[in-house]
């Protein structure tokens, strides 16, 4: 569903020139966006209410000049299936497209992830760029990412990347020595691995928004209280000297 | 410099024919009796027939890979599925064509292949050098032999290894490699042994040396080392237009193998290469493959870590120029604890060529505390030519770091200005960056191969760009 009265479109900032962004927050069928000449967009999909999700998003860059750029949040958890496709077909030149995407799984969670990237022949002058990271927090947890690149052009820069990973024990015994236990140390880092994607939503009531969703939920998937999040951030901040 | 006085060679791009000269060709096309008569001219054991003769149904049942390059073409009716060459070839090296000779110095093969390549296989000096080599490795227990040999020589060893890494139900074209395989190489290197010089195909001088259907079995006991250097750069000639080879590759405890090809086929062969190596505990298992010509090649270089510790590595460079399409990459399969894997892919695309890298990097839950990286680089130089990457990550454990990354790139405007301001003229300029740019495999590969692949890709490169 494209959440449109509450996405509050066409919100102008200061820097931009006008951004338009669509929100998906529940990702079930095959979404199909044209860009047109100008135009700079931000898809955001928020995934993570548990949900089995499975749909497509298709950008097709039809006019120069344009600017894209795709969002993901994903949270998997229980035995929660997550199975998107992404496309960004630049018909046409002299315009970028940037996805980003992230996941944490938990429990049995299978999340499985195809995007392309496709450069067509008259595209030149394309930038194009995608990356995809995946948190696995459990050993029963699934990642399938295939990142795809078919490039017919030459006068471009494409670029991929994919991690694929658990928490990193220095992380965690870093946080230990300053008091948090696993859970909270982990929600921590989660809050800080998501915050990277937040930041890229120019559109501050709606980031702010998902943000508190996004806290809320993962405070309850390491049974922390809500409102912890304050205590916890202002626990690891060095103490001023005297 | 050779840079310049290459320009006369531009015209050759189709290697030299083979003499074709042979005792005994097969009917075309492709049956039980092709199958039989296979098995029952070079004398086989009665499971090596019955194993032919099955994997012949797997190929019929197998479809056609539906993804990678179009396969359509492929006539299988309209190939000779065995080809016994002469055993006493008479051309001499004077007899070549002056321009293929004339290459051949330019490109600096070595002089024993020149003449392997000249068909010249019975030479005095290559034998000399043979037999000096192959007393060497006797002495340490090492067998080297042509695959038809093994089966005779060492029947017990092909009969517990052989189809064990690639069974023939792996796909259609290792089925039918099973079922009409005939030469390749078949190499025993016993518990400890280091073998220093790289064992290179064109020692081994014997008959069947080189066929479309070459099957390698490589079996590396414990604590061992050896590499094997397969094919050459120079362009082959080849009138049968499928090539399907299937290697074997088993790596035994704390053994090591390093695996080399350069193939460059002429512009009308499919090359459709099974390659696999299984790698136990602490052995580690390297392919560096390299894949310039050929109308088509699927070649995806496997690993399987099946011990704890054990390390694979895949170097993989492609050169798709006119009409090619090289769907190349590289495959790693985590199965034990601590395993660890990089893929390097180097990929140029000149010319309306395609490049694919196709990899898979699969972690499986018992393979924990695994580590893998992939990097893939492609270069597309003109607007006709096209490159791709499919990579799969399929990542089913929590105790793991995989990692991918990928960019696709032009010569930058900024490198070829500074070449030509000192005084390199485009095409010249070009070729340097992209030797560069494919540095860091051709390094891994003996001096006399990279020296080649060098100069070769200077040859393709000479008036495709610009």
């Amino acid at each position: 569903m494209i959440d449109n009265d509450t996405s509050e479109c066409n919100q102008k900032t200061m820097e931009e020139k006008l951004e338009e962004l669509i929100l998906i927050d529940n990702l079930k069928k095959k979404y199909e966006f044209n860009i047109n000449s100008g135009e700079n967009k931000t898809f955001v999909f928020f995934l993570i209410n548990g949900e089995n999700y499975e749909g497509e998003i298709k950008v097709l860059i039809q006019g120069k000049n344009t600017k894209v750029q795709i969002l993901g949040i994903i949270i998997g958890y229980k035995n929660q299936q997550i199975k998107i496709i992404t496309l960004q077909d630049h018909l046409a030149g002299e315009s970028t497209s940037d996805l980003y995407v992230k996941s944490a799984l938990f429990d049995n969670a299978k999340f499985s992830y195809e995007g392309m990237i496709r450069i067509e022949k008259n595209a030149q002058k394309s930038d194009a760029y995608q990356k995809n990271q995946n948190l696995i927090l459990s050993q029963k947890a699934n990642a399938n990412t295939k990142p795809h690149l078919e490039i017919l052009a030459n006068e471009v820069r494409c670029t991929h990347a994919v991690t694929v990973g658990d928490i990193s024990d220095d992380l965690l015994y870093y946080l230990n020595t300053r008091g948090l236990n696993k859970l909270q140390a982990k929600y921590l880092i989660l809050s800080g691995y998501f915050e990277e994607i937040l930041q890229r939503i120019k559109d501050i009531k709606i980031r702010n928004r998902l943000k508190k969703n996004l806290h809320n939920k993962l405070l309850k998937l390491f049974g922390l209280k809500i409102g912890e999040s304050i205590r916890l951030i202002a626990s690891i901040r060095p103490k001023q000297k005297d | 410099m050779p840079y310049t006085s290459l320009n006369s060679l531009s015209s050759y791009r189709y290697g030299f024919h083979k003499p074709e000269k042979y005792f005994y060709k097969s009917k075309k096309g492709l049956s039980e009796k092709t199958v039989e008569e296979i098995s029952g001219i070079k004398n086989e054991p009665d499971w090596m027939r019955e194993y032919r003769l099955k994997a012949l149904k797997v190929f019929c049942k197998k479809k056609l890979p539906s993804w990678g390059g179009d396969l359509g073409k492929i006539n299988f009716d309209d190939i000779y599925y065995y080809i016994k060459p002469t055993e006493n070839k008479v051309s001499s090296w004077k007899d070549l064509p002056a321009e293929i000779k004339d290459t051949y110095d330019k490109i600096g093969i070595p002089e024993a292949e020149k003449k392997f390549l000249g068909g010249i296989s019975a030479q005095y000096e290559s034998e000399v050098v043979y037999k000096s080599i192959k007393k060497a490795l006797s002495k340490k227990g090492v067998v080297f032999l042509d695959m038809d040999s093994g089966l005779r020589e060492y029947a017990s060893l092909v009969k517990e290894y052989f189809g064990t890494v690639v069974p023939m139900e792996d796909n259609k074209f290792a089925a039918l490699n099973s079922a009409v395989w005939s030469g390749g190489s078949f190499i025993y290197v016993p518990k400890g042994v280091k073998v220093d010089l790289p064992l290179q195909a064109y020692f081994r001088i014997n008959a069947a040396n080189m066929g479309q259907f070459e099957r390698t079995l490589i079996i590396a006991d414990s604590g061992s080392f050896v590499h094997y250097v397969e094919g050459c750069t120079a362009p082959i000639y080849s009138t049968d237009s499928l090539h399907s080879a299937v290697v074997e590759i088993i790596v035994k405890k704390g053994a090591r193998v390093r695996y080399s090809t350069i193939q460059n086929w002429s512009k009308n062969v499919y090359n459709l290469v099974t390659k696999r190596m299984r790698v136990e505990e602490e052995g580690i298992g390297e392919w560096v493959d390299g894949n310039i010509g050929s109308k088509l090649t699927m070649k995806y270089p496997s690993v399987y870590l099946v011990g704890k510790g054990a390390r694979g590595e895949i170097l993989s460079v492609a050169y798709a120029g006119k009409d090619a399409h090289q769907d190349a990459g590289g495959k790693v399969i985590h199965i034990a604890p601590f395993t660890t894997s990089k893929i390097t892919s180097k990929s140029v695309s000149v010319d309306g060529g395609r490049t694919s890298y196709r990899g898979l990097v699969q972690v499986l839950p018992s393979a924990l505390h695994s580590k893998t990286k992939v990097v893939c680089d492609a270069l597309i130089i003109d607007s006709k030519s096209r490159s791709d990457t499919y990579p799969t990550m399929d990542i089913r454990t929590s105790k793991t770091q995989v990692e991918h990354e990928a960019t696709v790139s032009r010569i930058g405007d900024e490198q070829l200005f500074y070449l030509q301001s000192r005084g390199l003229k485009k095409e010249e300029a070009e070729a340097m960056i992209v030797n560069g740019f494919i540095e860091p495999i051709v390094k891994e590969l003996p001096l006399e191969y990279a020296v080649e692949l060098n100069r070769l890709i200077l040859l393709e490169m000479d008036g495709s760009v610009g």
